[in-house]
This record gives structure tokens, C-alpha cells and sequence, in this order.
């Protein structure tokens, strides 16, 4: 399992990247705004919060650099990320995890529906090259991953909401009707406010999927395995799955771990238009209001949350090669 | 006996291998003692996995030997200080590759390579350069050469594409010529083409030749003496055609015999042989050939035999032959 | 952002092994080419079309745009010209035309100017790593990855949120600063298949530096791949680009598509009854995106020829004139032949027309006899082999396009592909070139063994199992190497696992492709006669396609000599080796140095095979034979039988 262990080397450097980008970002601009907005706030909030932010930015009694970044190192470990200004006195940590069902539930069930349809469709579409599918779909879906997801998004607000009623316009669900709750009634009413921002997503990111997949599987329906394959007299079935499709998953295994970010970004602009009380929305949120405790706390969120499902998609490439288990 | 073109002592190469915290080595190279002299043409025969190609790699400066020295014109090259020394040293000493088909840079005209050599090793016009662009491509066969020139590589074929290989080592006034397996990647026809080209390159030009090759049969045709090596080992030497016809160390004797010579019987004594070379991984004093060969006896489970001198300028490696 | 998957991943490429047949350039890098592969692609020109219309709004926006994009006009009547708020205007009267046409300019120089700038970077950074290796690649690599990892949208607006109106210069260099992991990693990847390239070992050793090698000779080979790499940067930097202004983090005082979106979007544009002003720039960034999406797809396909689909033109391919009587064929066992062709016919579509790679080819193997195919590179060996065993079509270019294949009474040209899977490997298997390349590397040998016996019959699957083990024994394999993978065996295991796997049903014709040509010497000559040996014992009969004639010269009970896609010569081995009667055979044999008898000097065969697009009139052999007659090209030779040799010469039409 060397290749498993690497990968999660590779992840606590991610990790690490990303922290001391968080740390160093606030003071390496300009008017270093951890101490302005430290300053805004002296005298106007109580000690306990103002030590929360201190937490937040790792600056205590103006200390060097090193000794700030190491006590803020410290206070992530204890996962201490300090107190939330919009959602004020909550801390981050409570606010973050608030927000993350949300996320997860829409961005990461579609995420992972789009990649799995998307490298079906990719396979039967190369499988039978020459075919309508294969000769209809990649024009389309080349044009529509051009398309900005948050422009989908207005264009079937505009579409299903305004137009045609459908669907609701916004939110994750009714505010002014339900409270939040495991009851069926919210459960349906969160399903139907999660249609548009899921279809929106859904669109976008299939198409890169796709692409891929048929690329990777031509390529891979080129072998000699697969023509040996054909040799054997195996069913068209099992060459298509087990020799095509089991070969040229793998790189697409790699590449979804690559366009996770993408994705991401994606996403949260859709939750931004819909505004549905996820990770991302929160995140803009926050640096509307200048939330930067908040901002951070979710900005670690996501990258940890593209970190986990990257390692996911290793492990899972790590079970369907056994090249990797032998690395040399 | 005036001093040889080339010679290697004690030449010897490892490489690590393994994960970052392994210390396994592979000895690619070990102990081999090459000469070669002016206007001579030496086989180095071997399979995969005995070092030729580490061995022209070595020569090429493409790697450092781990151990020993190769001397060229006297002189070791391991004194060789200074990117004008060293180059003088690649013009002297160039080398042709194995494939056609990947030794062309495919985005250039053909003319490129040799152009390129000629600028960095010699002083010449850019009248002289196309003039000697010509002779080289003439030299080689490849007319007429005033076509020739302009063509890409996809515009030509394999034995075509080697003899271009030919021209840009012809290009730098070589002494000797380093052609690792030129034809083995050729179509059968026009392989005799080629090597015959290396012959009369040798005649007309007087360059050397070092020839790395499986094929034995095409040892015999070209080279003046032959060099057999097994597992990174060098383990006969001598004149072509004595060692071809009474080969002294088992293993040439089975590699002779595995020669097809569609005129002659077909030697069923030593089919059974399923064994390949082996991957030399740290490996312990002894015989690298003991697993397969029929004469072996304790001596070469523990000893590992070293290149002795036979008469008649043959040299073995081996404790059993005579 | 995922359109682009260049067939290299990180796996190194395998060197060629034999006689390489028309390899895939990695790019042939020439400008000339690039245009020329632009031009006849349709994606790319729909995209570059697009691009170019673009290109001239942003160039030429006053001459476009109705009005002022920023004058606020609410009177139309007072307007000069005819397309005046064709689109309606924002909500303070603002033309969205002409705000759309300005916005392409913007939008246009931040996606060219970051693209480029992060392609720049990709550049540097993928192709000193891959070349310098080592620690140096380390290092690179893990920078690469984690910058890769990190979403850099979210990463830009926490800056943004720190830097309030930084200006779009910044974010420029922000987005090139971060955008060029992707392209780096396929650089990368693309650069150490190229280390195995030996034009770059040929530069090295020539004494270049480093720095010239890698720009000068390593650069020119990727072209395609680093405009597929500018591309797909410009594309991520319009969408970024024009999200940041959404959310309100650019600069809204600015002109471009994004920064309408974003007013459009603050006054509630959809609802309030404007919709075109959120739509209209949206169109555009879609468009501009799709463009580049569209130039970038057609990248990948120009740079991986696998992708391109060709039609072959059957009307184009030449009729054949009514053969001439066929001479009476060989003598074959009672029992008739156990294989029989009948003028098999196969084409394929190239750039420069259709090409008959196997023209009119007969032959018959009885049961139980080796018949060895043996030609050069071209001359239609392997896909004659192929067109025999039905597994024509991609890679192998090519289509049946007459003849008869006859197989235990049936027709297998006529055969659907369902009909087809009975006869294959119970009665017909294959062993190919490359064991490496032909055993799926997700499987054990186990498991593919297990695939063609389930197959084929309902054996359980203890039997399986069994029925696996012995055939491994049949080919000197340990049985418990039946659970390896095959990257685990060594080169010549795996070629006898594929050996003993084509034994599985003892079939009664095995074809085999050039199935030692991998091997050193001496496993070459055991793995032949071990082949012998299977042979005589389960007694099934062998076509075996090569490039060495004297590999096959103990072996072979009939040789077939191929050249140009037409048969030259086919008799007894033994007959041909001792009388070779076509020249090209003749030639052939010579060109072999012996290793006993007598030193001569060998001469080979002058000149090079014919180009099958546009054969020459008669005797294909012609321009390189020592003995060619003007009758040799007035009319095509048919095949004379002399003495139970066939012989396409004309000069032994006296003997026959």
C-alpha cells in the first residue's frame, strides 16, 4: 500500500499549502488587514471574541511571524478557528458544519452522479464509434463545458421559476413554511429546492466527463488486449466493461481528481444564485461582510473537501490497477 | 604494438535501484576490458540484459562509469575537463541508434541533425557546411542529395532514416562510430544494405567501428573481432570468425547454436534451454552463467572467473573452458 | 475544464518493437502541418471561426457597437442607427449591444493574456521537470500537484476579499500564476514519453545544452499540445474571470461581459422584465468559451491521429480485372485443408485514397501443418493474418472487401460477429506480437484464462481452474504464476502464457503474429520449438507470420512469401531455401549472413517496396529486380505453378 501512503503524504502537504496560504495571504497584502481589522474592532467587541479572532489569525500581543504562525498552527490542531462575525458569537467550526450537509448532500451527490453518468455515456459513446451518440454528443457537451455554471443557473431560474413556475426560486428550502427537520415534509420540500442547482451543476460539469471518457476509451480500444480480447470471442459486454472500460477509467480516475477544483469553484457560484445555505454561499457571504474568520474556516473547508475526495479516487484507482500496488 | 583507439580497464557501471530507502544496486556493467583499434570493426554481442547498450551509453559520456576508465587515443577520459574537450571528444566518438524511427527528431528536415553536429564541432563556413552536408549524404547513399535534403523523416523509410543517423555521425570527422543494434529494427532486405555501409565507411573513411548487436550472424559478416557479453560480464573475446566456428565459453557456444542458419541442421541438443538472462541485482561472487550452463562445477558457484588470455588472441571468461 | 485528455498519461511509451508500421508522430510540430490538420477538421474550424469573429468585435468595437456602451440613452427616436437597442438596454438606458460588443475586448485580452501567461509557466515548469528529472522533477511535481489540487477560484476570492478592488491586472497575473498546474502535468507527462525518444539522446550525445534541447528540440515536437494548453488556460481564465465580477469581486466599473452580469444581476434583471441583459452577455462568454473549447478538442484529435475516424470510399478502390485461371493448387492430405482463401481482398482509407493491402490472396493449410507467412514491413502479412481471423478494424486499419476465408465449411467473411464468437478460440485462436501489450494489465492470467473458457463452454469452475493449470505446464510455466498480474512475468513467461492461453481449447488452427520477435536469440529458438513440439503432439495446424525467414526455416512445413500485398512465392520450406525461384525470395535469402560456410559479400535488395496507394502496372516487384523484361510490366503476373511451387514470375513460365 506504498502508493496509498504516498498519496496521503501528498495530501498532509496539500493541507499544509493551504493552511500557511490562509496564514500568509492576510498579511502579506497591503495594510495587512488581520491587524486593521484587528484594530476595527478593539473596544467595539468584548475580550472573548476578540481573542477568538486573535485565535482565528494567530495574532497574539503582535509576536514575530513565526511564533504567530506556530500558536495558529496549534489552535487549527485543537480545531479552534475561531468565533464567526456575521454569525457572531458562533464559532466557525459550528457555522462551518452548518453549512457542509448542505454541500455535501447537492454538490457531492451531483458530483458524483455527473462523474458516473457521465463516464458511462463516454464509454457506450466510444464503443460504438460512428454511432449517433458518438456523433451528436461530444459537439454539444464541448460547447455547454464552456458554459459558466452561474449563467446556467440564472437561465434556468429564469426558465423553470419565472417562466414556467415550476420550481422554486431559491434557498434550500421554504424559510417562511418549514423549520428544519427529518420530517418528510421538509425532506421533499429541501429535494425540490435542490432540482435546479443540482440540474444546473448536472450540466456543466457532464460534459467534461464525458469528453474524457470517450477519448480515454478510443485510446484504449486501440490496444492489443482489446483485439485479443475480440480474438477470445468474449462477449461484446464483457470486452466493453472489463477491458475497455476497466483501462480507461483510470486515467479519467486521475483527471476527476484534477477538474475537482473546477467543479468546486462551480459550485459555488451556483449555490451563490440560488442562494442555497451551503459551504459556498456561506463562504460569499462571509467576504461580503468581511468575515474573514468565517472565510477562512470555510476556505480550508473546501480544500479539505477536494482533498478527501481526490484521496477517495486514489484508493479507488490503487483497488482497480495493480500496477499501482507494485511501484518500483 | 601501438596504442588502440580505444580502451576500456576495469569498466564497470551500477545503478540504484529500488525505492528511495532501498540500497539494492544493478550492476549493469562489471569489469569489462574493450579495445578497439584504428580502422577496426568489434562486434559486442549480447542479449538483452548482458550491458551493450550500457556499455555504448558509457562510451557516448552519456553516463560516468562507476568504476574503472575508458582511455581514448591515450588519453583517460575521465581527465576530460571543459565543455571544449568534451566536445571534442562526442565528434570523435559518436553514436548511431537502434530505432529509426525515434533517432529523427520528426519537426526538422533531415538535414537538421547533421547541420547541428557540424556547427558544434567544427569550423566551417556556411558554404562548407552545405557542401560537406552534401558529401556525408552522398557518402551514405542517400542521392539524389540535393532531394534528400529537404525531406522530413516521415518522408523516408527505416533503412533510409538510418543511413541519415550514419551521415550525422559522418558529419563531425569521427574516429570511431558507436552503433548500438543500427539494424535491428530494419526490414531483413535492407539490413546487408547498411551493414555494408559500415564497411565501406571503414574502407573509404577509415573510421572505427564499434557494432552492438544480438545478431551474431550479422557479427560474422561485418566485424573483425568479437565480443561476447552475458549478465554485464565480458565473457569471450577474440577474432570473428575463430570464436564463431570454436566457440571456447558455454555460453557463446549456446548462443551459436541458437543462430538459425536456414542451410544447416537444426541443433536440438540445446532446445531445451528455457532460461533468459538474469536481472543482476547485488549480486553474490560467482559465475553469472552458472544456472544455465551444462559444463558448471563448484568453482563457479563462489568464484567468479576472470577474462583470461588463450592463444591465438582469445580471451575467456571462464573456469571450465580450456 | 476537462475537455482535453492527450492519450499520454503518465505511463512511459514502450518503444516499437520489430519494423515499426506507420507509428502516430507525437506531433510533427511544423506550423504548415498544423494548419493544414485545422483546416480539414470541422470542430476546429467552427472554433477558430468563432474565435476570429470575436477577434474582430474586440478589434474593431466603435465601428460595431451602435453606441456608446456607457451613455444612457432613453429616448430611441433620437438614435441613428437601424440596430439601435436591439438587445434593449440595461436599466439605466445603457445599449446592451454595444455593451456586449465593448465587453469582448476586455474579456478577450484577460483570457489571451492570462492564458498565455499561464501557459508560458506550464511550459517552463512541465518540461524543465520531466527533463532535468531527479530531485529537481520532485520538487516541481509536488509544487505542480498541490497547486493543482488547491481550487484556485475560491483561493482567488479570498484574495480579492483582502484586496478590494485590486484591479484586473492583478487579477491577470494572479489567475497565470496559478492557472498553469493542469497544462504542467500534461507537458510533463508528454516530455518523459519523449525521453524515450532517442532524437533526444541523439541531441545529448551530439554535445547540446540542456537549454537548447529542451527549446529547440523538444518544444517543436509539442506544439499542439502547448496551444491545447493555451486554450484550455484561456478558457478557465474568461469563466473565472467573469464569475469574480458576478460575486462582485472585479472591478465593477469596468467593461467586460462579467461586470454586466453583475449589474444585471443587482438589479434583479430577470425578474424585473430585461432578461437580455443577463442573457446577452452570458451568450457571449458561453460562445467565446465554446470556441475555445471547440479548438481544443480539435487539438486533441489532430495530435492523437486514433481519434480521427476515416471512411473508407469503397467506390474508389479499384475493380479487379477477371483473374486469370487459377492454376492448380498444391497437393493437400485427404482430408481436406483445414483453412482455405480464396482471393481475399483488403482495403483501407488513407489521406491519399484507398489502399489494397492484401490483393487476391489464395492459400489452403491443411490439418496439422505450419505454413509460415513471411514479407517485409508492408507487404500485408499481419493484415492478411487479421482479415483471416476477422479482427480487422481499429487499430488495424482495413475491410474485407472480396474473397472467401473458408473454415471448417463455413464462410467466416460472411459470418455476423455473433456467429463469429463460436468458432473463435475453440477452433481458431490467435497468439499476437506483444504479450505485454496483448494480456489486459488489470488481470490476472487466471482471469483472462477464466474469460475464454466461460466463454466458450460450461466448464465449471474447478475445471477452469484445472483445465489452466495444465495448459501452463504445456508451456513450461510454474501453475503458480497463474495468479500473477501480467507486469509481474517476465518477457518470455508471458509470451508462452499467451501461447498456452490460444491452447486452452486445442483449437484446430492457431495464428500467430510475429509471437518471438520480442525475445532475445536463444528464448526465440526454445519458444520455437517448443511451439514444434505442441504441435506435433495436439496436432493443430499453425499460420505463422513473420519477418524472419530463417526463424521459421526448421520448423515450417510451407512457406508463403508476401510482397506488396500479393502473394510471390509459396512452396515446400525446404524447396524454397534450397530454390528460390521468384527473384524477391532469391533476394531475400540473401540477404541473409550465415554463420557457417563461406564469407561473401551479401548485396541485399536495392530500393524499397511500392507505395500500395498507386501500384505499379504489372509486376510489383519490378523496379528492384535484377532480372526485369519489358513484359514484366506490360500485364499483371498471375501465379504459375512450377514443380507444386507457386510462383508469381514471369520467368518460369517456361518450367511451369
Amino acid at each position: 500500500m506504498r502508493f496509498v501512503l504516498r498519496r496521503l503524504g501528498f495530501f498532509l502537504i496539500t493541507l499544509w499549502a493551504a493552511v500557511t496560504t490562509n496564514f500568509l495571504i492576510p498579511r502579506l497584502m497591503p495594510g495587512n488587514p488581520a491587524l486593521a481589522m484587528m484594530a476595527r474592532f478593539h473596544g467595539h467587541i468584548n475580550p472573548s471574541a476578540l481573542h477568538a479572532l486573535e485565535v482565528a489569525f494567530g495574532v497574539k500581543n503582535h509576536q514575530s511571524l513565526v511564533s504567530d504562525y506556530f500558536s495558529y498552527l496549534g489552535n487549527l490542531f485543537r480545531g479552534r478557528l475561531g468565533v464567526s462575525i456575521t454569525f457572531f458569537p458562533d464559532p466557525v467550526t459550528h457555522d462551518v458544519f452548518q453549512a457542509l450537509p448542505w454541500t455535501l448532500a447537492l454538490i457531492g451527490s451531483t458530483t458524483i452522479i455527473a462523474f458516473l453518468l457521465g463516464t458511462l455515456i463516454g464509454l457506450v459513446s466510444a464503443w460504438r464509434r460512428g454511432g449517433w451518440l458518438d456523433g451528436v454528443l461530444p459537439p454539444i457537451f464541448v460547447i455547454t463545458s464552456a458554459f459558466p455554471y452561474f449563467w446556467l443557473a440564472l437561465l434556468s431560474i429564469w426558465l423553470f421559476a419565472i417562466k414556467l413556475g415550476w420550481l422554486p426560486l431559491s434557498g434550500g428550502y421554504d424559510v417562511t413554511g418549514t423549520n428544519v427537520s427529518w420530517t418528510w415534509a421538509f425532506v421533499g420540500d429541501a429535494l425540490k429546492h435542490s432540482v435546479l442547482p443540482a440540474l444546473t451543476i448536472l450540466v456543466t460539469s457532464i460534459g467534461g466527463w464525458i469528453l474524457t471518457m470517450r477519448n480515454n476509451t478510443i485510446s484504449v480500444l486501440t490496444e492489443d488486449y482489446v483485439r485479443m480480447a475480440r480474438a477470445k470471442g468474449l462477449s461484446p459486454w464483457r470486452i466493453m466493461w472489463t477491458y475497455a472500460g476497466r483501462n480507461a477509467i483510470l486515467p479519467n480516475l486521475t483527471g476527476f481528481a484534477m477538474s475537482l477544483g473546477f467543479v468546486v469553484s462551480g459550485a459555488i457560484l451556483v449555490e451563490f444564485v440560488f442562494n442555497y445555505p451551503g459551504v459556498g454561499w456561506m463562504f460569499l457571504q462571509s467576504v461580503e461582510n468581511q468575515d474573514f474568520p468565517l472565510m477562512q474556516g470555510l476556505f480550508l473547508m473546501i480544500v479539505l473537501a477536494v482533498l478527501t475526495a481526490i484521496l477517495a479516487a486514489d484508493a479507488l484507482t490503487a483497488i482497480l490497477d495493480p500496477r499501482t500496488r507494485d511501484v518500483r | 604494438m601501438s596504442e588502440p583507439l580505444l580502451r576500456t580497464e576495469g569498466l564497470t557501471r551500477h545503478f540504484r535501484v529500488g525505492k528511495l530507502l532501498s540500497r539494492k544496486t544493478l550492476h549493469a556493467v562489471d569489469d569489462v576490458d574493450l579495445t578497439i583499434g584504428s580502422g577496426e570493426i568489434v562486434a559486442l554481442v549480447g542479449e538483452s540484459g548482458s550491458g551493450k547498450s550500457t556499455i555504448a551509453r558509457l562510451l557516448a559520456l552519456v553516463y560516468r562509469p562507476t568504476r574503472g576508465e575508458i582511455w581514448f587515443e591515450g588519453r583517460p577520459l575521465s581527465r576530460l575537463r571543459g565543455r571544449r574537450s568534451r566536445l571534442a571528444y562526442s565528434a570523435a566518438v559518436p553514436m548511431v541508434f537502434q530505432d529509426p524511427y525515434s533517432s529523427i527528431n520528426p519537426a526538422y528536415r533531415v538535414s537538421h541533425g547533421i547541420v547541428r553536429g557540424m556547427k558544434l564541432h567544427r569550423d566551417l563556413s556556411r558554404t562548407e557546411r552545405g557542401a560537406e552536408l552534401n558529401r556525408v549524404l552522398d557518402a551514405v547513399g542517400l542521392v539524389p542529395v540535393s532531394e534528400t535534403r529537404r525531406r522530413f523523416p516521415y518522408e523516408l523509410s527505416g533503412g533510409q532514416r538510418q543511413r541519415i543517423g550514419f551521415a550525422q555521425a559522418l558529419a563531425l570527422r569521427p574516429k570511431l562510430i558507436v552503433a548500438d543494434e543500427p539494424v535491428s529494427m530494419l526490414d531483413v532486405s535492407i539490413r546487408v544494405g547498411v551493414l555494408n555501409l559500415m564497411g565501406e565507411l571503414r574502407e573509404h573513411e577509415g573510421v572505427s567501428f564499434l557494432y552492438i548487436t544480438h545478431d551474431v550472424a550479422s557479427a560474422r559478416y561485418l566485424a573483425d573481432r568479437i565480443v561476447v557479453m552475458y549478465a554485464g560480464h565480458l565473457v569471450e573475446e577474440g577474432p570473428t570468425e575463430d570464436v564463431l566456428q570454436r566457440p571456447k565459453h558455454p555460453y557463446t557456444q549456446l548462443l551459436v547454436s541458437a543462430v538459425r542458419d536456414p542451410r544447416a541442421e537444426l541443433g536440438m541438443a540445446d532446445a531445451r534451454d528455457v532460461g533468459e538472462p538474469p536481472k543482476v541485482v547485488d549480486p553474490k561472487p560467482g559465475c553469472r552463467f552458472r544456472q544455465r550452463c551444462p559444463l558448471a562445477i563448484a568453482r563457479c558457484e563462489t568464484e567468479t572467473p576472470v577474462l583470461r588470455d588463450l592463444r591465438d588472441g582469445r580471451r575467456v571468461a571462464c573456469h571450465v573452458a580450456d | 475544464m476537462s475537455a482535453s485528455s492527450i492519450g499520454a498519461t503518465d505511463q512511459l511509451a514502450t518503444p516499437p518493437v520489430g519494423p515499426a508500421p506507420i507509428v502516430a508522430e507525437i506531433g510533427r510540430g511544423r506550423w504548415g502541418d498544423l494548419w493544414r490538420a485545422i483546416s480539414r477538421n470541422r470542430k476546429a474550424l467552427a472554433g477558430a471561426l468563432l474565435l476570429l469573429v470575436f477577434v474582430v468585435l474586440a478589434v474593431f468595437p466603435g465601428q460595431i457597437a451602435p453606441d456608446d456602451p456607457a451613455a444612457q440613452i432613453f429616448t430611441p427616436a433620437l438614435a441613428p442607427s437601424w440596430h439601435h437597442h436591439l438587445l434593449g438596454t440595461t436599466a439605466s438606458g445603457q445599449d446592451i449591444l454595444s455593451q456586449v460588443v465593448w465587453g469582448t475586448r476586455l474579456s478577450l485580452v484577460i483570457a489571451l493574456a492570462a492564458g498565455a501567461l499561464a501557459t508560458a509557466l506550464a511550459v517552463i515548469v512541465g518540461v524543465s521537470a520531466a527533463y532535468l528529472g531527479g530531485i529537481a522533477d520532485g520538487i516541481l511535481s509536488v509544487i505542480t500537484d498541490v497547486i493543482l489540487v488547491i481550487p484556485i477560484f475560491p483561493l482567488v476570492i479570498v484574495i480579492a476579499a483582502y484586496r478590494k478592488n485590486a484591479g484586473l491586472f492583478m487579477l491577470v497575473i494572479v489567475l497565470g500564476a496559478l492557472g498553469w498546474s493542469y497544462g504542467a502535468r500534461q507537458l510533463r507527462s508528454q516530455t518523459l514519453s519523449l525521453r524515450t525518444r532517442d532524437f533526444l539522446e541523439s541531441a545529448r550525445v551530439r554535445g547540446e545544452r540542456k537549454l537548447y534541447i529542451i527549446l529547440f528540440e523538444i518544444l517543436p515536437t509539442m506544439t499542439s499540445l502547448i496551444v491545447a494548453s493555451f486554450l484550455g488556460a484561456a478558457l478557465y481564465a474568461v469563466l473565472t474571470e467573469a464569475g469574480l465580477q458576478f460575486i462582485g469581486l472585479g472591478d465593477p466599473n469596468s467593461q467586460s461581459w462579467g461586470t454586466m452580469l453583475y449589474w444585471a444581476q443587482n438589479n434583479e434583471a430577470l425578474f424585473a422584465g430585461m432578461p437580455l441583459w443577463a442573457i446577452a452577455p452570458g451568450v457571449c462568454i458561453a460562445l467565446l468559451g465554446a470556441a475555445f473549447a471547440l479548438l481544443n478538442y480539435a487539438f486533441d484529435e489532430i495530435s492523437s491521429p486514433a481519434l480521427r475516424v476515416r471512411k473508407l470510399d469503397r467506390r474508389r478502390v479499384p475493380k479487379r480485372l477477371p483473374a486469370p485461371a487459377r492454376p492448380e493448387p498444391m497437393p493437400v492430405p485427404a482430408d481436406g485443408p483445414v483453412l482455405k482463401v480464396e482471393g481475399l481482398r483488403v482495403a483501407y482509407a488513407t489521406d491519399a485514397g484507398p489502399v489494397i493491402a492484401v490483393d487476391d490472396v489464395d492459400l489452403e493449410v491443411a490439418r496439422g501443418e505450419f505454413l509460415a507467412i513471411v514479407g517485409e514491413s508492408g507487404c500485408g502479412k499481419s493484415t492478411l493474418l487479421y482479415a483471416i481471423a476477422r479482427l480487422l478494424g481499429s487499430p488495424l486499419p482495413g475491410e474485407i472487401i472480396g474473397g472467401r476465408v473458408l473454415f471448417q465449411g463455413k464462410d467466416l467473411v460472411l459470418l455476423e460477429e455473433r456467429e463469429l464468437r463460436r468458432v473463435r478460440w475453440r477452433d481458431l485462436s490467435v497468439v499476437m506480437q506483444s504479450a505485454m501489450n496483448a494480456l489486459n494489465p488489470v488481470l490476472t492470467v487466471a482471469d483472462q484464462m477464466r474469460d475464454a473458457c466461460r466463454a466458450h463452454s460450461n466448464m465449471s469452475k474447478k475445471e477452469i481452474e484445472e483445465r489452466s493449470r495444465e495448459v501452463l505446464r504445456l508451456v513450461s510455466i510454474d501453475p503458480v504464476h497463474l495468479h500473477s498480474y501480467p507486469h509481474q512475468l517476465s518477457g518470455g513467461m508471458r509470451q508462452r502464457a499467451m501461447i498456452a492461453m490460444a491452447l486452452l481449447f486445442t483449437p484446430d488452427l492457431v495464428i500467430m503474429d510475429e509471437p518471438t520477435s520480442a525475445l532475445d536469440v536463444v528464448a526465440q529458438r526454445s519458444l520455437m520449438v517448443q511451439i514444434k513440439e505442441l504441435q506435433e503432439r495436439l496436432g493443430f495446424a499453425v499460420i505463422f507470420v513473420t519477418h524472419d525467414m530463417s526463424l521459421v526455416s526448421h520448423f515450417s512445413d510451407r512457406l508463403l512469401v508476401m510482397y506488396a500485398g500479393q502473394v510471390a512465392e509459396m512452396s515446400r520450406t525446404r524447396e524454397l531455401f534450397d530454390r528460390p525461384r521468384h527473384p524477391y525470395s532469391q533476394g531475400l535469402l540473401e540477404a541473409f549472413p550465415s554463420i557457417r560456410g563461406p564469407k561473401v559479400r551479401l548485396l541485399g535488395i536495392p530500393g524499397s517496396p511500392p507505395d500500395l496507394a498507386h501500384p505499379p502496372a504489372g509486376c510489383r516487384f519490378a523496379p528492384r529486380c535484377g532480372h526485369v523484361q519489358p513484359r514484366c510490366t506490360a500485364a499483371e503476373v498471375p501465379l504459375h505453378s512450377v514443380n507444386g511451387s507457386l510462383v508469381r514470375c514471369v520467368l518460369v513460365e517456361n518450367e511451369a
